[in-house]
This record gives structure tokens, sequence and C-alpha cells, in this order.
């Protein structure tokens, strides 16, 4: 099993102190998890990642949240009367066992008003926190990248501290005040 | 003698208007029977893309981000993909504008077909869009993609005619919203015809490449004597 580096910052602090009683979600491993790189003008991102259960319960997404972002939600993408739109998920189940992906044209995490001093760029590491009902969490490192093209496997997810404090982007962003936990 | 003989002035005005009417009335009838009226055999692997008959474009009149006006009549001569989005689309958008980023790139491999080609992205929100908000996320897929905005009616011409849709939706704490819209790319031929739909998911932009390529191809053929 795969883990993610841990990142400190005052706004995971905050929102571990929100969160409920609860450990790590240490049956949950995330995958693949990456940031589409926007237009610098850009104020909505889209976050990607599978998540597999490897639990023998089911377990519930039912938030995320980090430093680098005002907000975060969980989205689908819907198709109503030939057109495309966007649907909050307030939670998101993962079967025990099973695996969910969240992709361009389906599910994705909305990211709201980046945080950071400049956009992000191709190769920047990020660092988000997911939440779960069962008041457990999983810090997961999302890489930057241009399309899904060269998305895919990725081979520096998971291995080491990949998202050192002294790296660019919104990694060493001062993260006090942003408290991006709330509402979730 | 030769006077009664004579072909009287009046006489040959008069078959000359009826040749020139006949003419016009034969080209007319051309004009409008042939490339509507005759659907076209559609080969194989442009099944569920290429439409058996082209469809007319209205006259319509955007700003580009570059600050041109783009009309129907600007769009003659050159092969045009279409994709209505807007900016503030985190997904659909930037996933459609990175695939056709990847299609062009695949062009490139054919010398000059780029030179008649042209990526347009159409926004369905020109409240949010001005040119200036286009020009800083439309080429930032490609330089040489175009973003267009304008009146809200120019657009819905557009739609209406090529049978896509739009339609805003108030966020649920009311402090913004998003625009539903078709997610179909429109390719219009020379003659500013819709020709043909590419529908998402359509990651594999090499099969993209490949069928519009023949879709030109066809087209030459077609207008072969
Ligand atoms: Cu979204």
């Amino acid at each position: 099993m795969k883990r993610f580096p841990r990142t400190q910052g005052l706004a995971l602090l905050a929102l571990l102190a929100l969160a409920p009683a609860g450990g790590e979600a240490a049956e949950v491993v995330a995958r693949e998890a990456w940031i589409r790189e926007a237009p610098p003008v850009s104020q909505v991102l889209a976050g990607y990642l599978r998540l597999e259960n490897r639990g023998a319960t089911p377990a519930s997404l039912v938030g995320a949240a980090g430093a680098a972002f005002g907000r975060v939600e969980i989205h689908e993408t819907i198709m109503k009367d030939g057109q495309a739109s966007m649907q909050a998920v307030k939670n998101l189940a993962i079967p025990p066992g099973g695996q969910i992906s969240l992709e361009p044209g389906g599910l994705h995490l909305m990211l709201i008003a980046p945080q950071g001093p400049a956009p992000l760029k191709a190769g920047n590491q990020v660092p988000l926190t997911l939440a779960f009902d069962d008041g457990s969490r999983l810090e997961v490192t999302f890489e930057v990248h241009k399309t899904h093209q060269n998305a895919g496997e990725d081979p520096h997810q998971g291995h080491g501290p990949a998202a050192p404090e002294s790296g660019t982007g919104p990694s060493d962003h001062d993260a006090a005040g942003h408290g991006g936990a709330a509402g979730h | 003698m030769t006077q009664n003989r004579s072909i009287s002035p009046k006489f040959l005005l008069f078959v000359l208007a009826v040749a020139v009417a006949a003419g016009a009335l034969s080209t007319t009838l051309k004009v409008w029977l042939l490339p509507h009226a005759r659907a076209r055999q559609v080969p194989e692997q442009l099944q569920g893309i290429l439409l058996d008959k082209t469809k007319p474009v209205p006259a319509f009149r955007l700003t580009a981000h570059d600050g041109t006006t783009v009309t129907r009549e600007s769009l003659a001569g050159r092969w045009h993909f279409l994709f209505f989005g807007y900016t503030h689309c985190p997904d659909i958008c930037p996933t459609a504008m990175g695939d056709m980023a990847a299609v062009f790139t695949n062009l490139e491999a054919h010398p000059g077909l780029l030179d008649t080609t042209r990526m347009l992205f159409v926004s369905v929100d020109p409240d949010r869009d001005t040119p200036e908000s286009l020009k800083q996320f439309v080429p930032y897929f490609r330089a040489d993609f175009l973003g267009l905005t304008g009146h809200i009616g120019e657009i819905e011409n557009l739609t209406r005619a090529l049978g896509a849709g739009f339609r805003k939706i108030p966020d649920k704490e009311g402090e913004g919203y998003q625009v539903g819209h078709t997610t179909s790319v429109f390719l219009l031929d020379p003659e500013v015809r819709l020709t043909a739909l590419f529908h998402p998911p359509a990651h594999d932009t090499q099969l993209i490449a490949e069928r519009f390529v023949a879709i030109r191809d066809l087209y030459a053929k077609e207008k072969q004597p």
C-alpha cells in the first residue's frame, strides 16, 4: 500500500481540528492524482484521481480542502438535454474492494479560487486533504499536468517526500487563515 | 425587303433575356438542388460523424479575441472546428480545447493543411467572456486558436442553426452561475456549411485528425467534375 507524504500547514491543522475524531483513512488509497494546468486567468480548476477502497466496509468521500484553494467541492459533469453541466456531489461512495475514478468529463474536484502567489504550472505539487464520512482523512499530493494525455500513471506519486516545503507554487504558501475546511 | 427579314433588336434582347434567365434559373436550381437535396454516401469510418446532408450556417457577427469581426462570410474558404464553451468552465471546456490542440498537433504532419483550418471557441457566456478574457484563455491551448464572443442573440443564431444549445444555471448559493452547453465539436466546410460533428468523449485525438483528413479528401472528390 502506498503512503502519501504528510504535509504540515496551518490550514491542514485547522482541517484536522475540525474533523471529527477519527484516524487515517488507511483503507482508501489514492492514485494518479493530478490537477489540470489552466490558463493563468482561471479562477476554477479541476482535480482528478482514482480512489481504491481496500477495506471491508464502504467508504464515502464527503469533502476536500487545501491551502492552495479557497474552496473545494466534489462535482459531477452530467448531461441533460444534450447539454453538459456540473452538479455538486455530497457523498461519493466507494464500495469495499472497489474503486472510483474522478476523470475529465465525469467526476472532478472543483478547485475554487486559487490562493497561491502564482498560477499553478505543470510539475507543481499540490497537497489536498480528503475527508471521509467516518471522520477519517487522506492526504494526497496532486501533480499539475497540462492535459490528461500526459497525466496517466504518475511515477512520482506516493514515493517519499515528493512535495518539499521549499517547492515552488502553493506548497510553500503560508496557509494561515485560509482554513479551507469550513463547510465540509 | 430586307426590313422584314432582319431580326429586330428588340427580339434579340428578348432572346438574350430568356437565355440569361434560363441560365440563372439552372444555376439556382443546381445550387439549390445539389448540395442540399442530395444525400451523400457516408463512408463507414465516418458514420455518426459526417452528416449525410450539409446544413447552411446563417449570417452572424461576432468579435474575436484579437478585436477582429468574424462573420459567416469571413469563414468562407477555410475549414473551421467550432466549440461552444465558457472560460469559467473547469472540466469539459479545457478538456475539449486540450484535445483539439492535440488534434492540431497531429495535423501538423500534413504540410499546408493547417493553413486552411481554424479552431474557434465560441463563448456561451458573453456577460463574463469579453474579447480580453478570451484572449487570456483560448490561445493558452494553442496560439492560433481563436475565441469569439458578442451579443447573445448572435450566439443563439449560431447555436440554434447548428443544433447546439446552452443555458445559464444559477448556483444554489446564488452567488454565481454556470452555463450548461453542448459538448460536440462542429466542423464547417469552406462553404460555411455544417458538415460533421465530433462527439465527446473523443480523447483519441489521432483518430479525430485522421477523420478530418478523410472528410477533406471526400470534399475534394465531390468537387471534381
Ligand atoms: Cu465543477
